[in-house]
């Protein structure tokens, strides 16, 4: 019963934050066909939306949510997050973390609009690419000053599962540090595979970056660091 | 070494290290489809077994005709027989 009220009580912020990555995303897909897509436009378009789907969740969670910063991210960076709820995606934007792409399997670049427009914006789509590829790829990224967001679980999973190398990888051969992120409690509101958010209180911890420097020459350096990192996180949940 | 001793140490390593389940850890899994590993974590197997084993698996074969646990386990128990 009380998982009833909690349910409705969520409902309203739920539907407008689906509603509003509906319209928005259709809104903004239009202007970006006559206008041109810009990358840097798209991603500004993305964090707006992204901050508005943060409202939601501060609304849905009755203003429980919490944001827990460690220092400014001065260089760029592979922010690493676990990986409990969909609106996962959006933390990043909830730290004012605006020059963002991330690295994610093919489907959500199925999603009609949004998945063309989180393309447009240079998110990487790891699908059908090799660990090589990616590197590159993200190589790139980071050389034009943006973050790379990733969440090494891959799936998302309420108990969270093992990280896997690629994000630490790519640490790895670029010298960027990993900022750690521990998502707490959205697992809660929105469980994995769940239709329907109920109340919930939110945190999301920032951690202190981790440098590949300690990692190098290290045996299976990726392997190491992608458990260490796990490590920093489940301390948080 | 027995074919026993080499799967124990092979799927504790496995386990501990890619925190795979014991229980899907049967001899006919596909590492990849099955297991869930990916191609870093093929590079990474190789090193935690040598570990466990002290024996050098990069330089003697191909490591990417190893498709299941099987195959993994007769492929070391082939070079334990050669030490």
């Amino acid at each position: 019963m009380i998982d009833f009220f909690k349910k409705l009580y969520a409902l309203p912020f739920v539907l407008g934050a689906w509603g509003w990555l509906a319209f928005s995303g259709i809104f903004a897909y239009l202007y970006f066909l006559a206008a041109g897509f810009k990358e840097e436009q798209v991603r500004s378009f993305l964090y707006f939306q992204g901050k508005v789907i943060q409202l939601a969740i501060l609304g849905a969670s009755a203003f429980r949510k919490k944001l827990i910063r460690n220092g400014q991210i001065l260089k760029p960076s592979i922010l690493a997050a676990n990986h409990p709820c969909a609106y996962d995606t959006f933390l990043f934007f909830d730290f004012g973390i605006k020059n963002l792409v991330c690295i994610a399997k093919g489907w959500p670049f199925k999603i009609p609009i949004y998945g063309s427009l989180i393309e447009k914006a240079g998110y990487i789509n790891s699908d059908n690419k090799t660990a090589a590829e990616i590197v590159n790829l993200a190589r790139e990224k980071l050389k034009q000053g943006l973050h790379i967001g990733i969440f090494p679980e891959g799936t998302r999973s309420s108990k969270i599962g093992r990280f896997r190398s690629l994000a630490f990888e790519i640490s790895l051969k670029t010298g960027a540090d990993i900022v750690p992120f521990a998502i707490k409690g959205l697992d809660k509101m929105l469980a994995p595979k769940a239709f329907f958010a109920k109340l919930a209180a939110v945190s999301y911890i920032q951690l202190a970056p981790v440098s590949p420097e300690e990692f190098y020459g290290k045996e299976a350096g990726a392997l190491r660091m992608a458990q260490y990192v796990k490590s920093l996180i489940v301390e948080k949940l | 070494m027995t074919r026993e001793e080499i799967v124990k140490i092979t799927n504790d390593a496995l386990s501990k290290e890619f925190e795979l389940e014991p229980e899907a850890m049967t001899p006919d899994a596909n590492l990849f489809s099955d297991l869930g590993l990916d191609s870093l974590d093929a590079v990474d197997m190789v090193i935690v077994l040598e570990q466990a084993f002290k024996v050098k698996l990069r330089t003697k074969y191909e490591v990417g005709k190893i498709v299941t646990l099987n195959d993994l386990y007769s492929y070391i128990e082939s070079l334990s027989g050669e030490k």
